[in-house]
């Protein structure tokens, strides 16, 4: 959303350029310990005795608020049945049947954002459309199957109407594709499958199509569902499927392979040491890039380059997707090296364009060290390329404050435009942004919205360096970083606005926050704080790699837990 | 008695006449002579109707009492139409106005996925009808927009007006004739050759297990929690509203007309500098949805629902002629009446609407609202149509609520302080005919209005999370 500018705020534009409103009181209370709040989190292991969970709170902190820990043991949080993304639905699909179903993508139920994410459960809704849609997927995704013949034979000792075939197959295709196996109700379900194709005089196979068009829309196929059945107390140990699951997904957006499965078939995953080790073998998959370069795709809103004008915006996307698989993956660095580091991938054309010395053909990385107009993302096309290819100073700062730091900026006030001067000769967008610093009630959030948007007034709205903007003004990128976490701590230019942010604990903790987002797949809550807490506590200060913070995931008490229902909820 | 008598003259509004005319799904309580006979009230129906963009208050205060200027064209409906004004929703901007009609709560977090309670269609289903609406459709929502599509990745407030309990949107609006005509009627009924029969019984067998597995995890054995539960739950609603649109037995004499044929608006393009339509090809695209979906309500297909004509700040450059009266009243051309020259990205009506204050000499936004005005007094009176009455004799608009609002009650400044709502009599429980005033200092919230609404239909559920008062002017 972006923060609209008030008619107010350039009151004295077309006359003496002077502001007339009052300078704003501010609105920016630095936090003394930013990034330091927790406790580090308490040791829920319940073998001690029954648990004392603290009244859950599910609403989300303020925007900008710390996750605080009250020393009480892990909350595993509000639980919602989480319908399978796009992506996860058709990884779930070609892991489980051999079925690339790609192609299909547009035909599943939309995977709405919220909280910045395209996972969010409260958000990933059907509509009637979609369950239309949904079925004609399936039929698809079944006529696909490359060797249905062979897959039924995998799955079952004999092919006749016997109903121990029958029962056989379901069970075993069952434990596959719905992730675990199968209850006796379950099974129920889909023997007149079976039974419609025997009174029909088809095959066996014919029947065991249906079964598995009918397990693709099960709710145990398109939901992550985690029962609160078999439990006393507050919550409940999740069983060894259930960790599958969540380790899986969270990893590599995908279902459980066949170690996993087996694993859980061991009883060995509610060992906290044998679940980092799954995770330090899947991290090494492909699919687990391609999760998190969905990660860094919302979290930089990088499908609004699929909208841009821009002839760049293709290789923006490149650039950007490339550079993170690299930072986090092959090098292992930490994710607020993102924020500085001096090398970046780029195409023939972009590194032409961002005025590289040698181009090279295709995809290449290239060193930054002595190239000063950049480094890490906050200077790459795809992160400065806002409002379909505009260089917005407003939006730019907005990201950084939001997505970097994740600082709470309000809502604008009543009485807004989005119409901000258009620079001309004598007057760029700087001189504009500091009438509204110093105009009331624009200055309270623009004081620190629009410094940032200063360092990075040299680029286009690609990207590109531009020395003077298209009226020949000078350009600046001097400014300084103030928000509720930082004081006001002055910077020259990007390069060392950049190394601020990287150095910064508010922008580690915001890294967790936005992982923890994502891994999860919902709102995070206040009910999260000591599960973060721990988190923080065992990772580096300076800040954690991506695998870091999922190994630190995935050993806490609460992620092996679902929270059971207050009576009456 | 309801009559149907009329159908077939209505195929002439719907492009593509000449298809089979099929029959309609149709309910135990609409066969022949009993239809509603055994009811002494008509069907409890609450339809919303939104229309994007706002209205200034100074234009509310100089033209909607005497429905003049750009709301003479629901002048018409003067009779059977009150007014209220003096609400306002909790939050502002295009996304407070989008999240607070029809719910009097604001949206959760800032990106417009969800709303922080129900709207006011969904409290009333669920409370007049506990065990899930009779009606083929539980919600029925329908959209014309421009921008903001959700397959653009639009949030959901910019296009969503009916909520359910956990702020999520209860349907997604159909967006085009098409897609409105087959959630209403259905493919069933084509002529079938014994391979697509069998490929029919396939898919219903397929999809009795589907529902069995979602009914077993929603029952009481399920062992899911409160929000899992109602999340397959609210799955299995779509899958039943599904099942009866693909499989459902179609027994009556309610007969739909031919599905409408190709369209000359492409909708949803993603683009700043908004979509170009021409205001006639709008219209008549509305009006076709506008036809089906009044037929809808009309054979007792739905009860509930939104009609949603542009979006929360939609981004159209209308263009074409606007003949109203027999007369050109006006040009549109927003490109050339653009308020700001110098960016293409204010080339649209939404820009017309931030230019306009409503005092001085007439503005391009007077007639974007009266052709708003206009294309919803058309909705209006194909509910109002005599050929279609209730047991009661009287029409859907007579004996249903609909509830009429927007977004914002000054759109240069984006304030939602004081949006008018209009709303139909309800069957005799709201005054028509009349404006009322909710207002006092600061203005009521427009919950007050929706806990109003539901108190005259006797339901003690009550929306907005804050205190409630009466806004008793509005009640008969």
């Amino acid at each position: 959303m972006s923060c609209w500018l008030t008619a107010g705020c350039y009151t004295g534009v077309d006359g003496s350029d002077e502001p007339t409103g009052t300078t704003g009181s501010g609105g920016v209370t630095t936090a003394s310990s930013a990034g330091s709040t927790g406790s580090g989190g308490a040791d829920s292991d319940s073998d001690g005795g029954a648990p004392e969970l603290p009244e859950p709170d599910d609403a989300p902190p303020a925007p900008g608020r710390e996750f605080e820990c009250d020393g009480a043991l892990q909350d595993p949080g509000p639980t919602i049945a989480r319908r399978l993304n796009r992506p996860e639905f058709l990884n779930s699909v070609r892991d489980s049947l051999g079925v690339d179903a790609s192609d299909l993508a547009d035909q599943l139920p939309p995977d709405y954002r919220a909280e910045g994410f395209t996972n969010t459960a409260q958000a990933l809704i059907v509509s009637t459309d979609d369950i239309a849609a949904l079925a004609g997927v399936a039929t698809e995704i079944v006529s696909r199957l490359p060797n249905p013949a062979g897959l039924v034979a995998a799955h079952t000792s004999c092919t006749d109407f016997l109903g121990t075939c029958e029962d056989e197959f379901i069970e075993r295709i069952g434990k596959r594709l719905l992730r675990r196996p199968l209850t006796e109700a379950q099974v129920a379900t889909m023997r007149p499958l079976f039974a419609f194709a025997e009174e029909e005089g088809d095959t066996f196979v014919d029947g065991a199509s249906m079964v598995i068009e009918a397990m693709l829309q099960s709710p145990h196929f398109m939901y992550r569902i985690e029962l609160q059945t078999d439990a006393a107390g507050p919550y409940r140990e999740l069983d060894d499927y259930e960790i599958a699951s969540r380790l899986s997904y969270l990893v590599w957006g995908a279902p459980p392979d066949d170690a996993l499965i087996a694993a859980a078939d061991a009883g060995l995953l509610d060992d906290p040491d044998e679940r980092v080790a799954h995770v330090q073998r899947l991290v090494a998959a492909e699919a687990t890039r391609e999760t998190t370069r969905r990660f860094v795709g919302d979290w930089v809103h990088l499908d609004r380059l699929d909208a841009s004008p821009s002839p760049l915006a293709a290789d923006l996307r490149e650039e950007a997707e490339a550079f993170f698989d690299s930072l986090v993956w092959d090098e292992a660095r930490p994710l607020t090296d993102l924020l500085n580091a001096r090398f970046t991938y780029a195409s023939e054309a972009l590194a032409t364009a961002y005025g590289f010395p040698d181009p090279q053909p295709g995809l290449s990385r290239y060193d930054l060290e002595d190239i000063p107009e950049r480094a890490g993302m906050i200077t790459q096309g795809a992160v400065l390329s806002w409002e379909d290819g505009h260089a917005s100073m407003v939006q730019r700062g907005l990201f950084v404050l939001r997505e970097v730091i994740c600082a709470q900026i309000d809502p604008p006030p009543p009485g807004v435009n989005d119409s901000p001067p258009e620079p001309e000769p004598g007057k760029s967008k700087r001189h504009y942004a500091e009438i509204r610093m110093e105009t009331s009630p624009c200055s309270g959030c623009h004081v620190q919205i629009d410094p940032i948007g200063f360092a990075l007034e040299h680029y286009d709205g690609d990207g590109l360096w531009m020395e003077t903007d298209e009226f020949g003004n000078e350009l600046r990128s001097d400014g300084e970083l103030l928000t509720q976490f930082h004081p006001g701590i002055p910077f020259d230019d990007a390069r060392e606005m950049a190394d601020l942010l990287a150095a910064d604990a508010r922008v580690a903790e915001c890294m967790l926050l936005n992982v923890a987002q994502f891994s999860l797949g919902r709102r995070l809550a206040k009910s999260d704080g000591c599960m973060l807490a721990a988190v923080r506590g065992s990772v580096s200060p300076a800040g954690a790699t991506y695998q870091e913070l999922l190994e630190a995931m995935v050993v806490q008490p609460s992620f092996a837990q679902i929270r059971i229902d207050a009576e009456g909820e | 008695m309801t009559k149907y008598r009329n159908v077939f003259s209505r195929r002439a509004l719907l492009r593509g006449t000449g298809s089979i005319a099929i029959a309609l799904p149709f309910l135990d309580e609409m066969r022949a002579s009993s239809v509603y006979a055994a009811e002494p009230e008509p069907p409890t129906r609450l339809l919303t109707v939104f229309f994007g963009e706002g209205c200034p208050v100074k234009v509310q205060d100089q033209h909607l009492g005497a429905l003049t200027g750009p709301f003479a064209p629901l002048a018409a409906h003067k009779a059977k139409l009150g007014f209220c004004r003096g609400l306002r929703f909790p939050d502002e901007h295009h996304y407070g106005g989008g999240s607070g009609v029809f719910t009097g709560v604001g949206q959760v977090g800032d990106d417009g996925a969800q709303t922080k309670g129900p709207s006011i269609d969904q409290v009333l289903l669920e409370e007049a009808y506990p065990d899930g609406s009779p009606s083929l459709l539980a919600t029925l929502a329908m959209a014309l927009v421009g921008t903001y599509h959700p397959d653009t990745g639009a949030p959901a407030v910019r296009y969503v007006k009916c909520w359910n309990n956990q702020g999520n949107p209860a349907t997604i609006p159909r967006f085009n004739p098409q897609d409105l005509f087959t959630s209403i009627f259905g493919d069933a009924g084509e002529l079938e050759t014994p391979e697509a029969k069998k490929r029919r019984r396939r898919a219903q067998s397929v999809l009795d297990s589907v529902v069995g597995q979602y009914k077993h995890l929603t029952g009481e054995a399920g062992g899911l929690g409160a929000q899992s539960r109602a999340r397959i739950a609210d799955h299995l609603d779509r899958i039943r509203e599904y099942e009866q649109q693909a499989f459902g037995e179609a027994p009556s004499q309610c007969q739909v007309p031919g599905k409408p044929g190709e369209l000359p608006l492409i909708h949803g393009q993603k683009h700043h500098a908004g979509i170009i339509y021409d205001v006639n090809e709008f219209s008549a695209v509305w009006r076709t949805m506008c036809d089906l979906y009044a037929l809808a309500v009309q054979c007792d297909l739905v009860r509930f629902g939104n009609a949603h004509f542009l979006n929360v700040g939609d981004r159209i450059n209308f263009q074409g002629e606007y003949i109203v009266d027999g007369e050109l009243a006006y040009t549109f051309d927003d490109y050339g009446n653009t308020p700001n020259e110098s960016d293409l990205g204010t080339h649209v009506n939404h820009e017309h609407f931030h230019a306009w204050t409503g005092t001085g000499s007439p503005v391009h936004a007077d007639w974007h609202l009266h052709f708003y005005m206009r294309e919803l007094s058309y909705l209006l009176s194909k509910l109002d149509d005599p050929e279609y009455t209730d047991a009661n004799g009287k029409t859907v608009l007579d004996n249903a609520t609909i509830l009429m609002s927007t977004e914002l009650s000054d759109p240069g400044p984006h304030l939602s302080r004081d949006v008018f709502h209009a709303y139909s009599s309800g069957n005799g429980r709201f005054k028509v005919g009349e404006m009322v005033t909710a207002a006092g200092d600061p203005q009521r919230p427009a919950a007050d209005l929706y806990n109003t609404m539901l108190e005259a239909y006797g339901v003690d559920r009550r929306m907005g999370g804050g205190d409630y008062q009466q806004v008793t002017q509005a009640l008969k």
